[in-house]
């Protein structure tokens, strides 16, 4: 990633809220209300843009979830990670899809993974997980859906150890 | 009656997959036709979605490289250099340079075996079904050279935390020379089955376009993004491992084709082998492995490494919170990006042309699923 | 439809009930034997198994079917259509979005038809069996499975056993055994033989 020092402009407008991380990528640390602001202007009014999209996930940090989009130009290395964290009660972003067209499928995964509401997105269907897919598997409390016939697993396999106590091999 | 239905055409709904003869895997393809000419196509993934995200927060550090494998299983080398990459930022260990020479080897070999895959796969789904079993002779070639060094045929699980897990046979630079000087004759072969058959070009060229900004705005990178006139390689732009010691030139088409895609890999196999014949010429001695510790526990921190896969940008995002398992494993895959604009490629072209589509993204649904 | 019905009542089914019946005369035995013997090698030698391939045990079965590994040697050719093969080589991992459409075309197969369980994944979840929360955990909690090959992926040898061994339980079938019901077959764990 890029060791250069932080373009002056970007310096100028987030001052402290913009740090070179320790992959030199520049991450900007902005709230949840700024986050559509500042995506905007590097992703379409900043020129040179960064119109190359590499990433948007969510992280979920126990009392909170972390939104991080990464962008880039292409031909250049520079990359900038931009981070916000929500609440967890109510989790909620804007889609960027108007910005860059390939956000689409990063933000349904969010909704479906972890349950963050992206508001504004044209296709909030599931992605990866199957059609009424219960609970949000990323979520750090997920419950493993061990009830399910396909899914389960099996006692003897999951904790051998327990299982052969209670139902010890005759010799 | 023929008055009463003139000029009157019904849409028909088409489901194609997720079980279809292509080897592109569990993909599902909702098309809207109109006769034979695609309105709208809505991929449908999922299929093959295996929770390795969560997986990747379960298991150790040490334990998750050979998951890493199987995302995109065609490339599993490339893979497994993004996240073992990413776990040695994290711990700030820096490993020898002949690793690092082995790792680019095996990278460049791995990448001549999966566009040698491309090639079958190409050919398969454009009807040139002979060009399977030329692809697989010398695929075949290079399945020994890795078994040979790793002890596996397809997932290797070769690259480690530091290092590799064994130093090379004493005659695998010999063989790889061997393939080196046997190749180029192979790829004139392929050159006359597929690139320069004219029924080929017929199906290939002006398919599947997209434009420049489109492709940069969804994140496509790799062969999709070099055939839209972009130089944009990872192996040149941020010159990681031991590329920058290498000379090597980054295939770019303009014309934004499945034909550019097409030309960009068969170029970036020459070239590839341009990188091995360097690097086996210049393969230093010495120690393969670093020592790391049993039990990895890196400072709490993030790091995103980048590395230029066979199908684009694969990249790893890597948060430790100072235990031995991962707070979060991001992946981030080339597939996954490169097939979203696919309603774009297919819309306005022929029913046959979506598997042309397809095909030319060379995607891998391990990768998109996770 | 009923003209070959009742050809089929008239000529099929008296067949396998005098086979079943006398199955202890001599002459039936040696009977039953050769046709058995013609029926079984036909059925054995020329398996057609559809293309589900889902994950990279999927990138093995192609190459046991490449030139170095021949598969065409033994009469197995891929075929596209579930409906125009009798076996099913499930190569990858199977998840919960894909465990309905694997279930829509083994019903989709018709009788006679095996499936092989090919690879760690298929055969009991494999890796996956831990933490993944939409891995099915083996595909005999969907289908029936007649064959399983372990291994991730399995070498090309280790399918060409496995289908080698699938030869070898269908040279072991035999017309005098009771009629096939969809998917359970005599020797596999559910059946139940037909009432005397």
């Amino acid at each position: 990633m890029s060791d250069d020092a932080i373009p002056t402009d970007l310096a100028e407008r987030f001052a402290d809220g913009i740090t070179t991380a320790a992959d030199g990528a520049w991450e900007i640390a902005v709230s949840a209300e700024q986050l559509r602001e500042t995506l905007a202007f590097l992703g379409a009014d900043r020129q040179p843009a960064f119109d190359y999209l590499v990433d948007i996930f969510a992280v979920d940090y126990g009392e909170q979830f972390e939104v991080v989009y990464h962008l880039s130009r292409p031909r250049t290395h520079e990359m900038v990670r931009v981070c916000s964290r929500l609440s967890r009660q109510k989790p909620s972003v804007q889609t960027v899809t108007d910005i860059w067209a390939g956000a689409s499928w990063p933000e349904r995964e969010m909704m479906e993974m972890y349950g963050v509401a992206v508001e504004g997105h044209p296709d909030p269907r599931n992605l990866l997980l199957p059609e009424g897919w219960k609970g949000y598997p990323l979520r750090k409390d997920y419950e493993y859906p061990d009830d399910h016939p396909w899914l389960s697993r099996d006692e003897l396999h999951d904790k051998p150890g327990e299982y052969l106590k209670q139902h010890p091999v005759e010799e | 009656m023929s008055d009463t239905y003139a000029g009157q055409t019904d849409e028909l709904l088409i489901n194609m997959g997720p079980q279809h003869p292509s080897t592109h895997g569990v993909l599902r393809v909702l098309l809207r036709l109109d006769g034979e000419i695609v309105l709208d196509a809505d991929p449908d993934i999922g299929y093959l979605h295996s929770s390795l995200e969560k997986i990747g927060e379960a298991k150790t550090w040490q334990q998750f490289v050979p998951y890493t494998d199987r995302f995109d299983y065609l490339s599993a080398i490339n893979n497994e250099f993004a996240f073992v990459r990413a776990v040695e930022k994290l711990l700030g260990v820096r490993v020898t340079e002949r690793c690092e020479y082995i790792r680019v080897i095996m990278a460049e070999l791995q990448r001549i075996a999966s566009h040698l895959m491309y090639f079958t796969s190409m050919g398969l789904d454009t009807g040139a079904v002979t060009v399977y079993l030329h692809c697989f002779r010398d695929r075949e070639r290079l399945i020994d050279l890795f078994e040979d060094a790793t002890g596996q045929r397809l997932l290797y699980h070769y690259l480690r935390i530091g290092g590799v897990r064994n130093d090379l046979p004493h005659d695998f630079v010999a063989r790889v020379r061997d393939f080196i000087d046997y190749f180029p004759a192979r790829l004139q072969e392929y050159d006359n089955l597929l690139t320069r058959n004219r029924v080929f070009r017929g199906r290939m060229e002006g398919i599947a376009t997209i434009s420049r900004e489109e492709a940069v705005r969804h994140g496509m990178s790799g062969p999709c993004l070099r055939a839209c006139g972009v130089d944009h390689d990872l192996r040149k732009i941020i010159g990681y491992s031991v590329y920058p010691q290498f000379e090597f030139e980054v295939p770019v088409y303009d014309t934004c084709d499945a034909m550019a895609r097409h030309l960009v890999r068969c170029d970036e196999m020459v070239q590839s082998l341009r990188i091995l014949k360097q690097a086996t010429d210049k393969l230093p001695d010495g120690e393969t492995n670093v020592k790391v510790p049993r039990v990895i526990k890196p400072e709490p921190g993030a790091v995103y490494e980048r590395i230029e896969g066979p199908r684009g940008e694969v990249g790893c995002y890597l948060i430790s919170d100072g235990s031995d398992k991962p707070l979060r494993m991001r992946w981030r895959p080339p597939s996954y990006f490169n097939l979203q604009p696919l309603p774009q490629l297919m819309r306005g072209g022929y029913v046959a042309d979506t598997v042309v589509a397809i095909a030319s993204l060379d995607i891998m649904l391990g990768d998109i699923d996770k | 439809m009923d003209l070959i019905k009742s050809l089929k009542s008239l000529t099929e089914e008296p067949l396998r009930r005098a086979a079943r019946e006398r199955k202890d005369s001599p002459l039936a035995v040696r009977f039953i034997s050769i046709v058995d013997k013609v029926v079984n090698t036909g059925k054995a030698c020329s398996v057609w198994p559809v293309q589900f391939g889902l994950a990279c045990c999927a990138i093995e079965m192609i190459a046991t079917a490449a030139a170095r590994y021949d598969l065409d040697r033994f009469g197995i050719i891929m075929r596209p259509s579930p409906r125009q093969s009798d076996c099913m080589i499930v190569a990858g991992t199977v998840t919960a979005k894909m465990a309905p459409v694997l279930e829509r075309l083994y019903h989709q197969m018709p009788e006679p038809k095996w499936v092989i369980a090919l690879g760690n994944c298929a055969v009991s979840g494999g890796r996956f069996y831990q933490d993944a929360y939409s891995v099915v955990k083996g595909v005999d909690r969907i289908i029936p499975v007649d064959i399983y090959i372990p291994g991730c992926p399995p070498r090309p040898e280790s399918l060409l056993d496995g289908l080698l061994k699938l030869h070898d339980k269908i040279r072991g079938e035999s017309i005098a055994d009771d009629p096939v019901r969809e998917g359970i077959r005599p020797g596999m764990s559910g059946y139940e033989p037909a009432g005397e």
